[in-house]
């Protein structure tokens, strides 16, 4: 059984090796062009944008403020200022004072339910971690990566702490439009990282995978040594013996036997009646 | 010239592995050996046809009257110098027991197992090149008789006044003794690489017979030039010590310490010459040669393969064709992410750098090989049990520092982006500096065996200045995605620079330089 399947991979590995060079040349084309086109793609066809044409803001912007940090007044104008976010997906805020384990598992929590796995982001206020979070997903998140979202969270904590609840999701809103309308990342450059990443892990998986058994197998010297080498080593019966030393050391058994169990019931003055015959079985230790 | 005749019919004769006996190649008889060394000894035939190579030195016998076309050392195809000369009978040979097709079919199977093997290697032409060749073997004796006059002790558990005591008693005594270690090989060419004979081992004692010229035909056999002296300490030594090894033997109730007894014994040297069966294969490649060669009792197969660089291309860019692709589908690999990726495979190539150029190193000096500089490199094998776990440990604790002093640098730069990205620098760089300083203290006999930081900078800076660059952008600005993918990039370039140099290192190991007469070589004399 076991050495049928062994034959089996090796004609695998031996079709392989003998695949025709015509094949050989189309199969690399082929990779080749897997490598290059997403980059030619990015360069030659423009940014197509977020269709927001398909959905209103109204169904992009989601205000949530259950911990009642926000006036009516508030909401409005962070409605507005979330307005600019939607060009690029979904906007929420959301605000809790209620126990909900960690502020991450919520905001993701929260964002699934809102926008499902689509391009978002979502900004939640926890007051009884006391903690800010922004989670995004799809094309926000290729430009509000998790170190862009800890950036603007370190720049806006202080309004939160300060109770300035507003401010603080304005400018969290604000700074995630600017990001996405700078559009720091270039998205040839995401594919080029991409296509250079692959050929270098290639490079180097290919080179460990390859280099298995194509070297001797160097013996080690001993090797060789042990496997001729004929030993033989005899002393034979004494013609003659003295004695000239002799040495003692206390004998340590590696074994625990006879252990005597602790001599009970020997009873104090009282004249040994039998029985007890000075207990003490000690262990040499 | 010596060709081997047909009693009955005057044809050439064959040594035949199946049969282990001669044939006949033209009225089919089989004789056996003993009756036809018996014939070839009443006919005083000890001469044999010395082909001298003009490349590279190397001296082939053969007992054939066909004329050599190339050399199997160096691939040469000059005219070989061929001239009878007087051979000194070897003692001893352990005849082929594989055949020809056998073993080359062994050889491209592995060949065909090999994806990235180069299509010469596979070449009909070439592997028709494969010749039978006897190697020449040293087999050193230590053997010595005498009479021990030493120590002997008896320990034995004895009890007195209810107390157990281990009492040891020596005695003085004296005893016949008789040490022999008997068949220790070392390599008698100086043509077969010392590295290649080694890869070829272990022969086995039990098929050696006693030379018989007859086992030659059809074969050829190395002609011995490395002195036995090269190796005689050396291998007197390893005896040695594999005699202290053993524990105390009994005798008559009493341990005697062996290594007492080799104190008190003269052992005397003396040596045989064998000859050992390989088949063998040469490429030559511009100043390069590459070797194939199969055990010709055991079947044991050594080759060394080099990379075909146009496979090595084409496989890797369909491999990084189907990574990208997946890398497109599924994840999205962020500037930080970028660099933390690249940092991962700079250190992997590193590491393989770092231990593919200590061996191009020895190769490139013939460190391995004795019998080529006609210098005994390594005079004593003592290789403490210990040095392998300390080796790890070290590792560990090099790995636990770097953990540390990279969590301190983490804390430097508040909000570290990704651990590897300092943790990798910190590691290679700690490592280094380990290393420095263990090869400082070593003696500088095993220092010289070992590349010289020189040897390697060119190629190991590359990937350290690869995670150094990351590390610095992740320190600097993790957030500015320009600088991040220029780090990253940078990074990345280094990286495939070093795996070409890798390669090309490889390439290097598995095709030789080509042995050159003019070399200084062991025992010309
Ligand atoms: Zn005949
Ligand atoms: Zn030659």
């Amino acid at each position: 059984m076991a050495k049928k399947k062994k034959k089996d991979r090796k004609t695998f590995i031996d079709r392989l090796a003998g695949v025709s060079r015509r094949t050989w040349k189309y199969v690399l084309i082929a990779a080749a062009a897997v490598l290059i086109l997403p980059i030619l793609l990015d360069i030659i066809i423009p940014k197509s944008r977020f269709d927001s044409s398909v959905m209103s803001p109204e169904d992009l912007i989601v205000i949530r403020d259950e911990a009642d940090l926000l006036s009516e007044e508030d909401e409005k104008i962070l409605y507005e200022h979330m307005v600019p976010v939607t060009r690029y997906g979904g906007a929420a805020f959301y605000t809790t004072d209620s126990a909900n384990g960690s502020t991450e598992d919520l905001a993701r929590k929260r964002y699934r339910e809102n926008f499902g796995t689509k391009s978002g982001t979502i900004f939640v206020i926890d007051m009884y971690n006391r903690y800010i979070y922004i989670f995004s997903d799809g094309r926000i998140y290729d430009t509000v990566t998790k170190a862009k979202a800890e950036t603007i969270t370190d720049n806006v904590y202080m309004y939160a702490r300060h109770g300035e609840y507003r401010e603080c999701a304005v400018r969290t809103f604000d700074q995630i439009a600017a990001i996405l309308d700078g559009n720091q990342i270039p998205q040839p450059m995401k594919h080029i990282s991409n296509a250079l990443l692959s050929l270098a892990f290639s490079l180097t998986a290919v080179f460990i995978a390859a280099n298995r058994r194509t070297r001797m197998q160097k013996e080690d010297e001993m090797t060789a040594y042990n496997s001729m080498v004929r030993r033989r080593f005899n002393v034979g019966s004494l013609t003659s013996s003295t004695l000239v030393e002799t040495k003692r050391s206390r004998h340590y058994e590696s074994s625990g036997g006879g252990s005597y169990s602790g001599g009970g019931g020997f009873s104090g003055g009282g004249g040994g009646g039998g029985g007890s015959s000075g207990g003490g079985g000690g262990h040499g230790f | 010239m010596t060709v081997m005749r047909c009693p009955h019919c005057g044809g050439e004769v064959v040594f035949d592995p199946e049969g282990q006996d001669v044939r006949c190649e033209y009225c089919g008889s089989a004789i056996s050996t003993d009756d036809y060394n018996d014939y070839l000894e009443s006919k005083g035939l000890y001469q044999a046809n010395e082909l001298v190579c003009s490349q590279c030195g190397a001296r082939i016998i053969s007992t054939d009257s066909t004329v050599a076309t190339f050399c199997s050392f160096c691939g040469s195809s000059l005219v070989l110098d061929s001239h009878i000369a007087e051979e000194k009978r070897p003692d001893l040979i352990i005849p082929f027991k594989i055949k020809r097709n056998a073993a080359v079919s062994k050889y491209k199977e592995r060949i065909g197992k090999t994806l990235l093997a180069p299509d010469w290697m596979s070449d009909d032409d070439n592997i028709a090149r494969f010749r039978g060749i006897y190697m020449p073997f040293h087999l050193f004796r230590y053997s010595g008789k005498g009479t021990y006059s030493g120590k002997a002790t008896n320990t034995r558990v004895e009890t007195r006044e209810g107390r157990k005591y281990d009492v040891t008693r020596t005695y003085l005594v004296e005893a016949p003794a008789e040490i022999d270690y008997d068949l220790i090989p070392a390599d008698a060419s100086a043509s077969f690489p010392d590295p290649m004979s080694r890869a070829l081992t272990p022969y086995r004692a039990k098929d050696m017979v006693d030379f018989q010229l007859p086992y030659l035909s059809g074969y050829y056999a190395d002609g011995k030039d490395v002195p036995e002296s090269l190796y005689s300490t050396k291998f007197e030594a390893i005896a040695k010590n594999d005699i202290k090894s053993k524990s105390a033997v009994k005798v008559d109730k009493l341990s005697v310490m062996p290594s007492d007894v080799l104190e008190d014994i003269e052992v005397s040297e003396s040596v045989k010459t064998a000859l050992f069966p390989a088949w063998f294969l040469s490429f030559r490649n511009g100043d390069r040669v590459s070797y194939a060669a199969v055990n010709g009792e055991t079947g044991e197969l050594a080759v060394d393969i080099p990379i075909d660089f146009r496979k090595y291309l084409a496989a890797s860019v369909i491999l990084a064709g189907l990574v990208s692709l997946i890398l497109n589908l599924f994840f999205t690999i962020t500037p930080v992410r970028f660099m933390t990726i690249s940092s991962v495979i700079s250190a992997v190539v590193f590491f393989t750098a770092d231990r593919l150029l200590n061996d191009t190193y020895r190769q490139d000096k013939h460190l391995d090989d004795p019998g080529y500089t006609g210098k005994d490199t390594d005079k004593v094998i003592t290789r403490g049990k210990g040095r392998k776990a300390v080796s790890i440990a070290g590792v560990l604790l090099t790995g636990a520092v770097a953990f540390l002093l990279s969590l301190i640098l983490a804390a430097c730069f508040k909000g570290y982006a990704s651990f590897l990205l300092g943790f990798i620098p910190v590691a290679i760089i700690l490592y280094i500096i380990v290393k420095c300083a263990i090869e400082a203290s070593e003696d500088i006999r095993i220092r010289r065996k070992k590349a010289p930081f020189y040897y390697k900078i060119l190629t190991m800076i590359k990937p350290v200045l690869a995670v150094l660059a990351c590390a610095a952008a992740a320190a600097v600005d993790r957030n500015s995605d320009m600088l991040c993918y220029a780090a990253g990039i940078f990074s990345i370039l280094m990286t495939v620079w070093t795996a070409l140099d890798i390669v090309r290192a490889q390439n290097r190991l598995t095709m030789r330089a080509l042995p050159l007469f003019t070399e200084k070589r062991g025992g010309d004399v």
